[in-house]
């Protein structure tokens, strides 16, 4: 009965998403955002998950939970694969000093902020409050890259959408980085994270102690991450080059098997896949390009279905019962999203890119990477996942969901534009694909044209 | 093809895997050794394409290497500890872990399957078709079976203990069905490998996929007849035979209406095909694991069965919508019958060798079966007047045995246990001979079913099979 109910929810979702009514509400702003956001994704793995239909059970899940690290060291690569030493090197000065007007508050408000919240006001404990705040912290970096649904069309208005992605593009290196650095930074220590839990919560300071206790251990994990990340660049860049150009499933085969590979090796030392993923992406980034020119058709063919895979993932893995601790949590990342992004950095956004800026498109500086999701599903995957008893990863998870369709659609309820003529440009068609979150920005239909040109 | 580096690769590789294992975080390492059974399989597969042999056969050897048979036949002095409490690269606690793998393959290696059987030319062969199919089981089944039991009775050759008062018959019969049986993935898998299309790569897929159907009724039937025989609990009756057919026809029924959906799914939203192939295949794993009750016996779907009745249903009744379908399967399955080849690999038993006794009669065995298997296939061929060019080659491409066999043997063990959970001595030793009779098969078998395609001419004729070149 269970597998019937869950087949009967698939087959109607495929039914409602085919339709011509459906279309229609694609067709609009609201809907576009819901639906190219990859959010009908989350939804279908909600229904599908352990916690509503059923049909994929917890246990079945595990079993599911190397795709999940393979998704993740995915998501790594092409968030590295856009960090060229060429693309890098031209970026404006305004807009690294515009990142850092983002990521810098967004960094220390979180961490220090929400941890003294979270440890006296809420009653959390030190450790798992600093892990769980520093994990917000790297899903509050940046922004979305997609620019279309802003209306963003106008030759003058170019500056605009590059100076979005830009930023977009840096915060996520900024968020795998700071991620990354978390994981190696608490899961330094020897004790397991429920020790430390319970070692930090009669003596809060005691954490500075254990962690930095084992500085050797920190650096020693981060040097073996990079190297992994290198050498599986390397290889990868060797296989490659000796796949045959007449048959594009071997370009399958290397990427399965170095991603595997180097997200294997990275979760098993205990250390964000991502991360070394992100590294591996550099390594082929700032190789000679002639080898890679067909493989990153690959890569950008299995992008949409690994974007929809990972937010099937994260719709499989949330736990809706968030209870009070996490509306908090939801209300705090929205506030914050709004005075850092809305309010602080719309200021100076305007005087880099030296142009008229609507306030839809300021409205839309709130609006969440896809990235965040990926962070949080690693988050919840890893042992510190279950740190703190009041609120755990895949509770997290659903908190993040929340904030990032929140902030997908208060740009559109609160833009004051009218519903333009022709939707086609900023709403993709029925026979368009739409864009799902792509693992790392700049990736919406409009960026990846330009990439693949 | 760099052949020195390749080997560097793989070695490297699977030690690193090795240093990793000390660490051995559960899913973490099971993640790393995807990574290297996709590698190292597809670099000794092109290793083996560049010595004219199949690179199924170099997936396969990839994956009994780093499995845990090979191993367990090394001997261990020497070997630091450290090694010695690692080893196995790939144990069998992450084979069980891997299962989701060989669900996905399946799944698809069956869809593609369907997709090459058009109904138009199975009517035309319908006759040809059944006749061989029925040779290639039943005539097989009843020699293969005579003939060991006469080794056995008039000989010192002891091939498998008795089996209750029943004597010698009922593990013998098994024996000789079992062994009847061929692999559909490796036949599937070595078409698609050499891009073969003619009457002998139609004639193999249509014989192979009835094949199948017909050996999981006799084995069912065979199942509950001994069941009958030599469990008192349990009586003979014919409603097993209702379950049965409610497997099958149950499996067909619903393969068929998903193939229908499926082919909606692709005129009405025509894109994320992969997301969809993908989830399709999941779907019917998923389908397969559950247990329905029909006339008092449990049954289940059978994944190969649904998979290959939605191809035939997306090939036969939209082909024009479900061709984007077919072609993005093809450019998706390398990576997965690198996989899928190298677990099936590590999965083959070499330790039923170390016995002199078990490796005599797994060898004796093997040669009755090629015997058999060619004498009856060839006759056959003749009598139906089938063209000259490939009716001698055709017993070639029915020697190959893997996951049917494997799943067989172990459902076997599992079935005649007693109330403490020990299976016969008799079920035990079948097993045995079974998991030698895979092992030589899986391995020898794909290279004389290339032989067959190649030497038949069929190989390389196939149209638009660009991305399924393993």
């Amino acid at each position: 009965m269970r597998i019937l109910f869950g087949l009967t929810i698939v087959v109607t979702l495929v039914f409602l998403a085919s339709s011509k009514q459906f279309y229609g509400i694609r067709r609009t702003r609201l809907g576009a955002a819901f639906t190219t956001g990859g959010w009908m994704m989350v939804l279908i793995g909600l229904l599908l998950g352990p916690h509503i239909s059923a049909l994929v059970t917890k246990d079945q899940f595990y079993v599911l939970q190397p795709l999940v690290y393979f998704l993740l060291g995915w998501a790594g690569l092409v968030i590295g694969l856009q960090i060229d030493k060429r693309i890098i090197s031209v970026i404006p000065k305004p807009v690294l000093k515009l990142s850092l007007n983002d990521f810098l508050p967004c960094i220390f408000i979180t961490i220090i902020g929400l941890t003294i919240f979270l440890y006296y006001w809420m009653d959390q404990q030190v450790y798992p409050a600093i892990f769980i705040s520093t994990v917000i912290a790297a899903t509050l970096i940046g922004w979305s890259p997609e620019v279309r649904s802003l209306h963003i069309g106008r030759p003058d208005q170019q500056p605009i959408a590059l100076a979005i992605r830009a930023v977009a593009g840096l915060g996520s290196i900024a968020s795998v980085l700071l991620f990354g650095f978390a994981t190696i930074f608490f899961t330094a220590s020897n004790q397991s994270p429920t020790e430390l839990t319970q070692i930090t919560s009669t003596a809060p300071l005691e954490i500075l102690a254990i962690t930095l206790d084992s500085p050797a251990q920190m650096a020693l994990d981060f040097i073996l991450a990079i190297i992994v990340g290198i050498v599986m660049g390397l290889v990868g860049y060797w296989l490659i080059d000796i796949a045959s150009n007449k048959n594009e499933g071997e370009f399958l085969v290397v990427l399965v098997g170095v991603v595997s590979f180097a997200a294997g090796a990275a979760a098993t030392m205990g250390v964000a896949s991502i991360l070394v993923g992100m590294v591996t992406g550099v390594v082929l980034a700032n190789l000679p390009e002639r080898v890679l020119i067909r493989f990153k058709r690959v890569l950008v063919d299995a992008e949409q279905p690994v974007g929809m895979g990972i937010m099937l993932s994260a719709g499989l893995f949330a736990d809706p019962l968030i209870g009070k601790l996490g509306i908090a949590i939801v209300i705090i990342i929205v506030l914050l999203r709004l005075l850092v992004k809305r309010i602080h950095v719309a200021r100076n956004f305007k005087a880099v890119v030296n142009c008229p800026v609507s306030p839809t498109i300021l409205n839309g500086l709130i609006r969440q990477n896809p990235l965040a999701i990926v962070i949080v599903i690693g988050f919840a995957i890893s042992p510190m996942s279950h740190a703190n008893p009041y609120l755990n990863g895949e509770q997290l998870l659903f908190c993040i969901i929340l904030v990032g369709i929140f902030c997908e659609v208060w740009p559109l309820l609160t833009s004051d534009q009218p519903q333009p003529a022709n939707v086609s440009s900023a709403v993709p068609t029925p026979t368009t694909p739409p864009t799902t979150p792509p693992a790392s920005p700049p990736s919406d239909t409009d960026t990846t044209q330009e990439d693949s040109a | 093809m760099k052949i020195v580096p390749s080997l560097l690769l793989i070695v490297i590789m699977s030690f690193l895997t090795l240093m990793a294992r000390q660490l051995d975080n559960g899913q973490a390492i099971s993640v790393m050794i995807i990574g290297l059974l996709v590698m190292g399989a597809w670099l000794t597969g092109r290793i083996f394409a560049r010595i004219k042999l199949p690179r199924i056969s170099g997936y396969l050897l990839f994956g009994l290497i780093v499995g845990p048979s090979c191993w367990s036949l090394i001997p261990k002095d020497g070997f630091p500890e450290w090694i010695i409490n690692t080893m196995p690269l790939v144990s069998r606690t992450q084979l069980d872990g891997l299962v989701f793998i060989k669900d996905l393959a399946i799944s698809l290696i069956a869809i593609t399957a369907g997709g090459e059987i058009k109904i138009e030319w199975l009517r035309k062969q319908l006759g040809t078709i059944l006749i061989l199919t029925f040779t290639a089981i039943l005539i097989v089944w009843l020699l293969l079976s005579s003939s060991i039991f006469a080794l056995q009775h008039f000989t010192s050759l002891a091939f498998l203990p008795e089996a209750s008062e029943y004597g010698i018959l009922i593990p013998i019969l098994f024996l000789g069905l079992i062994g009847a049986g061929n692999s559909p993935s490796v036949a599937i898998a070595m078409i698609t490998e050499c891009k073969a299309d003619g009457p002998l790569s139609k004639t193999l897929l249509a014989v192979t996929v009835c094949k199948d159907l017909l050996l999981v009724i006799l084995f069912a039937t065979m199942m509950a007849v001994s069941k009958g025989l030599l469990d008192s609990n349990t009586s003979l009756s014919g409603s097993f035979l209702l379950a049965v057919g409610a497997q099958l026809g149950g499996s067909i029924l619903v393969g068929v209406l998903l193939g229908l959906v499926m082919a909606w799914f692709v005129s009405h939203v025509k894109d994320h095909l992969v997301f969809f192939i993908v989830g399709a295949c999941f779907l019917f794993a998923l389908l397969s694991e559950q247990y329905f009750y029909v006339a008092g016996h449990k049954i289940h779907l059978e994944v190969l069965l649904l998979a290959i009745a939605a191809g035939m249903t997306l090939q036969n009744l939209t082909p024009q919508i479900s061709a984007p379908l077919f072609h993005t399967i093809e450019e998706m399955s390398l990576p997965i019958y690198c996989m899928f080849f190298a677990v099936a690999g590590a999965e083959l038993n070499l330790s039923v060798f170390t016995s002199l006794n078990a490796a005599i009669a797994i060898f004796i065995v093997v040669g009755l079966r090629a015997f058999f298997i060619w004498s009856t296939m060839t006759a056959t061929a003749k009598f139906l007047k089938l063209d000259e060019k490939w009716r001698n080659k055709l017993w070639l491409t029915f020697t190959p045995q893997a996951g049917i066999t494997l799943a067989l043997a172990v459902l076997l063990l599992s079935s005649f246990k007693d109330a403490d959970g020990n299976s016969p001595l008799w079920a035990t030793e079948l097993h045995t001979l079974l998991l030698g009779l895979v092992a030589i098969h899986a391995l020898c078998g794909p290279i004389l079913t290339r032989l067959a395609l190649v030497w038949s001419g069929e190989a390389g004729k196939a149209e638009g099979k660009g991305a399924a070149h393993h």
